[in-house]
């Protein structure tokens, strides 16, 4: 008979590849440090200078991603700034203005979550990996032919 | 360039747009590259969606496949038992759970590895406006997602006035 050697066998192969699994599981938790970010609320325009003097042109690193999408802006001023981590599963809200926030939620460690709010209402949920580097932009029109831009950079 | 033209550009697209209005946009078209081109972005995504919604032809009748389906689901009801077979071959046995071992290994070396760049689906959910234009650049890696919503005052009540 032997259905029984081979159940036993079996078995303890289970509880051992378990017990690797849950190192392997452990390990890459505990060294998760989350994810650096930093999200920006940015004003494009035609106009050389910002009216405000709070605004500063936004990084180079910023802009050369920016011209390279089909916007018809060639300015950009940084209204707000902001960095931030997040934690593995955990998500993270930044205010970027009085009507203008957004909840970043680390999905596993790549992609996130995104939910852009406006005066209190939601008004976009995506998700999607986010490699270190690349930059997402949520955009739309201003007043007087200029756009509102919200970024989010990975920094780490 | 506003929602209403957007619409109507649309409509022209769909063969809406009663004659006159469509030569002048016509006209209009030919004078703006910046419509010319989103009439040309909706076109692309027309035409992606009816590839898209191409039906699967199955090489068999509909009652054929959904006979080879049902005796599927009754031949995995029957219990199958073999018994002795592994006890011709002792070393088999010792396959079965080192096999699954390392099945479990990999896919575990694989999930810890894949959260250093893994690319699942990509979703996106837009719940005031369905309007929502995604653009990729992959060479400088960014994504632009173009809302019309909030239009014009809601996010960009920071911009500063004139």
């Amino acid at each position: 008979m032997n259905s029984k050697p081979i159940a036993a066998t079996g078995l303890a192969w289970a509880v051992l590849s378990l017990l690797v699994c849950s190192q392997f599981t452990e390990k890459a938790i505990a060294a998760d440090p989350g994810l650096k970010l930093e999200a920006q609320l940015i004003w494009g325009t035609n106009d050389p200078q910002s009216p405000d003097p709070s605004h500063k042109p936004v990084d180079s690193d910023v802009l050369k991603k920016l011209a390279a999408l089909p916007l018809k802006w060639s300015n950009y001023f940084s209204v707000n700034r902001k960095g931030f981590n997040v934690p593995l599963t955990t998500t993270c809200k930044v205010p970027l203005s009085e009507k203008c926030r957004m909840e970043v939620k680390n999905l596993d460690g790549t992609r996130i979550e995104i939910a852009l709010f406006g005066r209190g209402e939601q008004v976009l949920k995506r998700s999607q990996a986010l490699p270190k580097g690349e930059i997402l932009v949520l955009a739309g029109n201003a007043p007087n032919d200029t756009a509102w831009l919200v970024t989010l950079k990975r920094i780490e | 360039m506003d929602y209403d033209t957007q619409l109507q550009l649309q409509a022209y697209l769909d063969g809406e747009l009663p004659e006159r209005a469509s030569r002048q946009l016509r006209v209009w078209l030919e004078e703006d590259p910046e419509a010319k081109a989103l009439l040309a972005e909706l076109e692309n995504t027309r035409t992606l969606l009816t590839h898209y919604d191409e039906g699967i032809l199955l090489p068999e009748s509909r009652e054929f496949f959904w006979s080879k389906i049902e005796r599927e689901i009754l031949a995995g009801r029957k219990p199958a038992s073999r018994p002795g077979r592994l006890s011709v071959f002792p070393g088999l046995r010792y396959l079965v759970p080192a096999g699954s071992l390392a099945a479990l290994v990999v896919a575990t070396l694989l999930a810890v590895q894949g959260s250093g760049g893994s690319k699942g689906s990509e979703y996106e959910a837009t719940l005031s406006d369905p309007g929502a234009l995604t653009y990729r650049d992959y060479a400088s890696g960014t994504t632009l997602v173009w809302l019309s919503y909030p239009a014009e005052h809601e996010l960009a009540d920071d911009e500063p006035s004139d």
